[in-house]
């Protein structure tokens, strides 16, 4: 069957969707609730993206489910050490990362620096500024003035660092620990449960566009054409590695696919009244490596990620055949078999980018890509030069 | 994650196993591929060839044809030619003769269609050697020079220049041959009985008979009285086709043979010879008869 693995992926691919709310179910983690009276009632947390931590609590006790609102709780935490106050806004949670002498939270993308009762708000647009909540448009560098009116009791040599500092979450709670950590003053730090690096795999499932073209002087090389298709699907795992604790939007990551490219083309040419019959075959499998930088634009419970970088494949099995057949009269003659890339490279590098849609789910991310890979020098002849060209859409899998 | 653990694992397995056909291009002709030689020894070897396309034109007949110094081809090579229903997949046979050791030989399968004769492509390989012919009859086993000798067997070489043929070890020259049969002039020099051997590619063969050298017989002639610069006609058996091989003499004068069959013999009275009668001597190859008696009038 010619169509064989495009059936075989459409056919897994709809197996998955038709079951995915079967594997996306809810899903649980060890937690607690601080009520009002201040009772901690442990018990499990629903986990969900971090747009919907902000909104609400869903705790579960004794198969009993029920929803907290901001407005029901002081706060609640999850055991592994991330932890939401709903005591700083009115009607939302917000997170943790510092409680101390001065506390830094984090809301959206907005930190919260609070001393006394003094709340500096600092979005992570470094123009805009809120003084107790009042936001006015100010020069770049009017937030770290404010930063630097708060933390000058403690730190008194912090102007020059000040100059470079970005409102990161790293930058940020380092600052705030450093000035907790002057007086000896007790301060609890959240959310270190974070790991470094956090390290997730996957697996992913691709159907590829591979075309082959070809420019230059195809004297010589009649059978060449300037351009070939093939449509395969493919499969591959995935490692992630992130630094959550310096950027939350940045990640690493490296690939391995696994894939086959078929091409076909026959071309028949008349030269002095002899018919001349070229078919081209051409049969590779490869191991894909796409090693990549992903920036990752959080939209509440999606997301929308760019990517882009280097690509390494590796070809197992390369069958090129070129069979000719000329027509003199009535008379056949076949020519003997040739390969059509005799000197090919199984080694390959190019370069790659893509776009991708994500979302959260209970227990996993599942996105879908769009990706476009380019290999320059997929074969080179004296006067022609053809370049691998990929574009693929792939639907990605990573644990939670 | 078992679930998807198990997509995944199918999927893989899938993809994996799956060899997509190879769709080749359909022509008005079988699309044929010569395999690569198998077999090859001191006996022989086995020439392959399969169809790419088997197509739907009868086939006419096929086979194989090689050669040691040019392209081989169907009128000008060794071959073997089969004329029943070829198989859909493809042929093969052994060839056991006409192979000379270390030699390099081209092959290559072909198909007779009503409208095409389809080669596959060349395939080289060195020769182990093979077995020299069988000749099973030759006739006529009583003859002379000049005479065509029939060898019937097999394992002899279409290529005519290939067949070595040997009577009383003088090389016969070969007129004609297909793989089971081969026409051979008898040569000059032979005794009464002379050994056959045939030598094809390095491998020879006897022929368990001897050629037995004929002797002519004079029946007649068509004039006993002639007159010098006359043309007669010699009736008899034993003749040579070569009209040199037939030596005439009147009296002790040679006369020209003009023209030599089987059965008569075309001679001119020579002018120089006197009046008078005269016996006739024939000689083809050491055999001799007279005929008497010839009487020149002047």
């Amino acid at each position: 069957m010619r169509n064989k693995p495009l059936f075989a992926f459409v056919v897994c691919m709809a197996l998955l969707f038709v079951n995915l709310p079967l594997v996306a179910q809810d899903y649980f983690r060890k937690g607690y609730v601080v009520t009002l009276a201040q009772d901690t009632l442990q018990g499990m947390i629903q986990e969900r993206s971090l747009e919907e931590n902000y909104q609400s609590c869903i705790f579960k006790k004794d198969r009993e489910v029920k929803t907290y609102l901001p407005d029901g709780l002081l706060g609640y935490g999850f055991n592994d050490g991330s932890y939401f106050s709903a005591q700083m806004k009115q009607d939302a949670f917000v997170e943790v990362i510092v409680l101390g002498d001065i506390s830094l939270y984090h809301y959206k993308n907005t930190f919260l620096l609070k001393k006394n009762e003094e709340v500096v708000t600092i979005t992570e647009n470094p123009e805009k500024i809120a003084l107790n909540e009042e936001e006015r448009d100010i020069d770049r560098y009017e937030w770290k003035r404010d930063i630097s009116r708060l933390v000058r009791d403690r730190i008194t040599d912090y102007n020059e660092q000040l100059l470079h500092l970005s409102p990161t979450r790293r930058n940020l709670t380092n600052l705030v620990i450093r000035y907790n950590k002057q007086e000896a003053s007790l301060y609890s730090l959240y959310a270190t449960n974070q790991p470094i690096p956090d390290v997730k795999f996957g697996f992913m499932l691709g159907l590829n566009r591979f075309q082959l073209n070809a420019g230059g002087n195809f004297w010589g090389y009649p059978y060449l054409n300037q351009s070939y298709e093939s449509y395969l699907p493919s499969v591959g795992v995935m490692v992630k590695v992130s630094f959550p604790r310096f950027s939350e939007k940045i990640s690493f990551q490296g690939e391995m696919h696994y894939d086959r490219e078929d091409y076909t083309y026959f071309y028949q040419q008349e030269e002095n009244g002899v018919l001349n019959y070229h078919d081209v075959y051409m049969h590779f499998s490869k191991l894909s490596f796409p090693l990549s930088m992903k920036y990752r634009i959080p939209l509440g419970r999606y997301s929308l990620s760019i990517q882009g970088g280097v690509n390494f494949d590796r070809y197992g099995t390369v069958d090129t055949r070129l069979l000719s057949e000329s027509v003199a009269g009535s008379e056949v003659t076949r020519a003997p078999e040739r390969e059509v890339l005799p000197y090919f490279e199984t080694l390959q590098t190019g370069y790659w980018g893509g776009l991708e849609f994500g979302r959260t789910f209970t227990k996993f991310e599942g996105a879908i890509a769009v990706r476009y890979f380019k290999m320059p020098r997929f074969y080179e002849l004296p006067s022609i030069t053809i370049s691998n060209n990929r574009i693929s859409i792939n639907l990605i899998l990573t644990q939670k | 994650m078992r679930y998807i653990i198990t997509v995944f694992s199918l999927l893989m397995i899938l993809l994996s196993g799956c060899q997509e056909e190879e769709e080749l291009a359909v022509r008005s002709y079988p699309r044929l591929q010569t395999l690569p030689v198998s077999g090859n020894s001191n006996e022989g070897a086995t020439f392959n060839a399969d169809f790419l396309l088997r197509g739907e034109a009868e086939i006419l007949a096929y086979g194989f044809v090689w050669d040691k110094k040019k392209l081989p081809t169907i009128t000008e090579s060794d071959r073997v030619i089969f004329q029943d229903q070829a198989e859909d997949s493809g042929f093969s046979t052994d060839i056991r003769s006409t192979l000379q050791e270390g030699e390099k030989y081209t092959v290559r399968a072909f198909v007779k269609t009503p409208e095409y004769l389809v080669y596959g492509q060349k395939v080289s390989f060195t020769s182990g050697g093979s077995n020299p012919p069988v000749i099973t009859s030759v006739e006529p086993l009583v003859g002379t020079v000049g005479d065509t000798l029939m060898f019937k067997g097999r394992g002899f070489s279409y290529c005519v220049e290939t067949n070595g043929v040997f009577v009383n070890n003088m090389l016969a020259t070969a007129i004609w041959s297909t793989d089971r049969e081969l026409k051979v002039i008898v040569p000059r020099n032979i005794k009464p009985e002379n050994i056959i051997r045939v030598n094809i590619a390095g491998s020879a063969v006897l022929f368990d008979k001897s050629f037995r050298r004929s002797s002519p017989v004079i029946h007649s002639v068509s004039s006993s009285e002639v007159t010098v610069g006359d043309t007669i006609e010699v009736v008899g058996e034993g003749f040579s086709y070569l009209k040199n091989s037939n030596k005439v003499f009147i009296g002790n004068q040679a006369c020209q043979v003009l023209d030599a069959a089987k059965k008569q013999l075309s001679v001119q009275i020579p002018t120089t010879l006197e009046a008078g009668v005269y016996v006739l001597h024939l000689t083809v190859e050491e055999e001799q008869t007279t005929y008497t008696s010839i009487t020149v009038i002047k």
